[in-house]
């Protein structure tokens, strides 16, 4: 019963956040709220019994992405009127609506023809025990029958870091900020010329 | 066997010597370099001949190398050293010397002799390919090399289009023989398993019953390769590129196209007597064709103006008596016609060649005459060449042509002799009208060609001296037996040649017809309607043409202007095979070409890269470039995929 | 002993809510925030399904989708520098340059 509960809560929490973190208007704030929605999904995973998920999702996670995005945000002192708010128009509601219905149908018919295989049974806490914690399973089959994706993605990450310093590296020549302290109507036409 | 090596080797080495170390050497140097091997290669088969007829003369198969070894398919560079292929390479290397000789003299006012003789010696290293093999590939790729040559020397001036197209012409024809070639390879191979002469000869000859399969596959094989001959030997309908190879230089035409090359389809039936013997119905049309050949020729060549297009004619319808020859089983006077007439053909040419450089490249009979005090040695020369051609008792001609007239009595009845006599009868009245236009009479060129007429060199009449000497005397090999009594020789050549091409086991086929005894009188009846019909031939066209173009002649032309315009134009063969032939494969291939390939392939080709671009036109007016409308329309998507997956 | 299904409808939700925040947002900084909330609704179900198959793939899954999802953000984030490099602004409706 108790597990149940712990879910329940933690679902709610979720599902809050996340609501907060499109919903919010200071890109900084959605990523507090982003923040507190992985912490709580860490904490459905440790109770799924798969700590070195949960640490992982906290340390990399959140510790490094969310941090790379508030850099981010700070670093390009967006303007108060670039913080855009929700914005909804007629045609965004009825898509909203639209698309939660969509997938709750989705949802319930999926779960529906699901609930036979689920058995309420938990993973195997002694078996994982066995292995040496939950951390020492999950690297031997890293290592073993995972070897070569783990590899693969260590290149993967080179290429993103050499990607990315590349990418955002300043020209050699000025930029184009002219564009930035015009009014928006008059953006687009800077931008694309006249029609 | 080193000798066979050194032999072999010594025209590839002068061919790439010429053809690539000497190009900038003075002209004297290629010309040392290219008639050098071939007298040295001539040395080498002298005395590889002697070694072999003092061992007896049994045949010998030596291995080079091996080349193809693909499970039961064997084909190594194996060649034959017997009594057929030395005598075919002596021809070859000891002519093939005294043209080179001659050649340095022809051709001295060239720029590019390095090329001539580059090319001529690798023709000759390609024809030793062609006699010395042991197996039909080896044959085959001399038989091909010798075409290829044969298209490189004819086109040697190629700045001169219809050079080019000439040498073109032969490749092409040589090519339609050749196919015939490779299917009897073929058969060859899928009903006896071997392509090697020594291992068919050996099965045939074992005595071990060939299947009902093989024996009419046999057939099927000898028509094909018979196909073959006529490409390579200029027979109906294949002889169309011989005249218009005449196009080449004069010791080209003396070597290839009368001495060597054309007499490859020749050889090879001969190698392949013991299938010949099988079957009777290809040697009967072997004969036909052959005969008729002879006639063809004959006839054009009646009416022709151009020294060198006599001769040729002359060589298709000598052609013809030799597959004649091979057609009644009589391989031996095939063979010695062969012989006789690669001596007193090349000298005819080489004669011919002295003519045309002393007329500075006339070559039109209607403008030469008295030229025999001028150029006597080349008149002389060419008096025994006639004499052979004609078949002037005495002279090789007349042993060799009327052997074969006499077994082609006996084996193919009277009808083809008949054919045969009476293109002897054309031979000797062209050759004597041709000797005649040119030698006597009064000259009818301008004046200032006839002030440098003059006799050519020592290096351009010492060949023709031999040659002389050989078209006299070589005929005396082979004397047939109702001679003996009035010329005490035997028959050499054909006890020499016997062993090669004896007659398969009796229990094979019938051929008891080919060596009855017919009675001596028949035999001198042949004889005497042969040299009849040379001295009545003769003497006509001395008359006509003693001197000049005399008005008897002007008038038999006019009074029959059809037959005399037919013979003239060739029989309008060339037309013929124009718009049979080649007019409507060109059609075709326009068809093929603007039709099929570009409006319906290249239009479906581009068509579909069209549609791709224009459907990316359509709908990439859906991409307005909003990163925001991107989205939305992958969510939308997604969602599809999912009720898809769902439902 | 909490059913299967459970997990599945709360993954579910998260991802529709980070669809949402795809479509409604302009700002990429705040799309590419709602990516990476598709991807922790994606992670949890791996762990969920993984803990209920006693199969510890789901888990190295989840590792291997953290990999990505950190690459893609900081490739991601430094087009948005690019971006806003040469435009001066980052709100989608303004950068239509791939249009067809």
């Amino acid at each position: 019963m108790g597990q149940i509960t712990i879910f329940y809560i933690l679902a709610f929490l979720a599902t809050a956040c996340s609501l907060l973190v499109i919903s919010s208007k200071n890109p900084v704030t959605s990523a507090i709220y982003l923040v507190c929605d992985l912490f709580i999904l860490a904490g459905i995973y440790a109770s799924l019994q798969a700590e070195f998920v949960a640490a992982i999702q906290i340390i990399v996670y959140t510790g490094a992405v969310v941090v790379l995005f508030v850099f981010v945000i700070m670093l390009l002192n967006l303007a108060p009127n670039e913080q855009s708010s929700l914005g909804l128009k007629l045609p965004d509601i009825g898509f909203t609506l639209l698309t939660v219905l969509s997938f709750l149908i989705v949802t319930v018919l999926l779960v529906n023809e699901q609930s036979s295989v689920s058995g309420g049974a938990l993973g195997p806490p002694e078996a994982i025990a066995q292995l040496g914690g939950n951390t020492r399973a999950v690297g031997m089959t890293l290592f073993t029958k995972f070897v070569w994706p783990f590899e693969l993605a260590s290149f993967l990450i080179l290429a993103a870091i050499i990607g990315a310093v590349h990418i955002a590296k300043k020209d050699p020549k000025p930029a184009d900020k002219a564009y930035g302290n015009l009014k928006a109507s008059n953006r687009e036409k800077a931008i694309y010329g006249s029609p | 066997m080193i000798l066979l090596w050194i032999l072999m080797l010594l025209p590839l080495v002068g061919a790439f010597f010429n053809g690539i170390i000497l190009r900038k050497a003075p002209k004297s140097i290629s010309h040392a370099v290219g008639a050098g091997t071939l007298i040295a290669a001539f040395g080498c088969a002298v005395a590889l001949f002697m070694d072999f007829m003092g061992q007896g003369g049994a045949s010998k198969v030596v291995l080079a190398f091996d080349w193809i070894d693909a499970g039961q398919f064997q084909a190594p560079f194996r060649y034959i050293v017997d009594r057929l292929s030395l005598l075919m390479v002596l021809i070859i290397t000891g002519i093939g010397s005294l043209i080179h000789i001659y050649a340095g003299g022809y051709m001295h006012e060239e720029k590019a002799t390095w090329r001539f003789f580059s090319y001529l010696n690798l023709f000759v290293f390609m024809m030793l390919q062609l006699v010395l093999g042991d197996n039909l590939l080896v044959m085959f790729i001399g038989w091909e090399g010798v075409g290829l040559c044969s298209y490189l020397l004819i086109g040697y001036w190629y700045e001169e289009d219809q050079n080019a197209q000439a040498g073109m012409k032969a490749f092409i024809v040589n090519r339609i023989g050749d196919i015939g070639f490779l299917i009897g390879i073929f058969l060859t191979y899928k009903f006896f398993g071997t392509i090697s002469f020594s291992e068919l000869r050996d099965l045939v000859f074992s005595g071990t019953s060939l299947t009902n399969g093989q024996l009419q596959a046999v057939t099927w094989i000898t028509l094909a390769f018979f196909i073959g001959a006529c490409g390579k030997s200029a027979q109906l309908p294949l002889y169309v590129w011989l005249p218009d190879a005449m196009a080449g230089p004069t010791p080209v035409s003396a070597l290839i196209h009368a001495a060597t090359m054309v007499t490859a389809g020749v050889y090879m039936m001969t190698r392949m007597h013991f299938f010949y013997y099988l079957a009777p119905d290809t040697q009967a049309l072997v004969a036909l064709v052959g005969a008729l050949t002879a006639l063809f020729a004959a006839s054009i060549a009646l009416v022709q103006t151009d020294i060198k297009k006599v001769l040729a004619y002359s060589t298709v319808s000598q052609l013809g008596y030799m597959v004649l020859g091979c057609g009644v089983g009589a391989y031996s006077a095939g063979v010695f016609h062969l012989l006789t007439h690669a001596c007193f053909k090349a000298l005819l040419f080489l004669g011919a060649g002295s003519v045309i450089v002393a007329m500075h490249h006339q070559q039109d009979m209607r403008h030469m005459g008295g030229l025999k005090k001028h150029l006597p040695m080349t008149h002389g020369a060419m008096l025994m060449g006639l004499l052979a051609i004609i078949g002037f008792p005495g002279f090789s001609g007349f042993f060799s042509k009327d052997e074969i007239l006499w077994k082609a009595w006996t084996g193919a009845g009277p009808w083809i002799w008949g054919i045969a006599a009476l293109a002897a009868v054309f031979t000797s009245f062209y050759m004597v009208r041709m000797f005649m236009l040119t030698f006597y009479g009064k000259f009818r060129g301008d004046h200032h060609t006839e002030s440098h007429l003059h006799e050519t060199s020592w290096i351009m009449w010492a060949p023709l001296i031999v040659l002389a000497a050989l078209s006299a005397g070589i005929g005396f090999l082979n004397v047939p037996p109702l001679l003996h009594h009035f010329i005490p020789l035997g028959e050499t050549f054909h006890h020499y040649l016997e062993p090669v091409i004896a007659f398969p086991p009796q229990g094979l086929l019938h051929w008891e017809h080919l060596v009855a005894e017919h009675p001596h009188s028949q035999e001198w009846m042949v004889m005497g309607i042969s040299v009849a019909g040379m001295v009545c031939a003769s003497l006509f066209a001395i008359a006509l043409y003693g001197k000049g173009f005399s008005p008897l002649a002007e008038s038999l032309a006019r009074r029959f202007p059809n037959a005399h315009k037919l013979l003239e134009n060739k029989y309008y063969i060339d037309e013929f095979y124009d718009a049979a032939i080649v007019q409507p494969l060109k059609d075709v291939s326009l068809f093929l070409w603007k039709i099929v390939d570009v409006s319906i392939i290249d239009a479906a080709v581009n068509g579909i890269a069209q549609s791709c671009a224009l459907l990316a036109g359509v709908t990439s007016f859906k991409m307005t470039g909003s990163l925001h409308r991107h989205a939305v329309v992958m969510i939308v998507g997604l969602l599809c995929m999912l009720t898809a997956l769902v439902f | 002993m909490v059913p299967l299904d459970h997990y599945l409808v709360l993954a579910m939700i998260l991802f529709c809510i980070g669809t949402l925040g795809i479509v409604l947002r302009r700002n990429i900084i705040m799309v590419m925030m709602s990516i990476e909330l598709l991807l922790n609704a994606i992670n949890l179900v791996f762990v969920s399904a993984s803990t209920y198959n006693q199969n510890l793939d789901g888990q190295v899954m989840v590792f291997f989708v953290i990999t990505v999802a950190a690459c893609e953000a900081a490739i991601g984030l430094a087009m948005v520098i690019a971006l806003f490099r040469k435009y001066g602004t980052i709100d989608t409706q303004f950068l239509r340059t791939l249009r067809g």
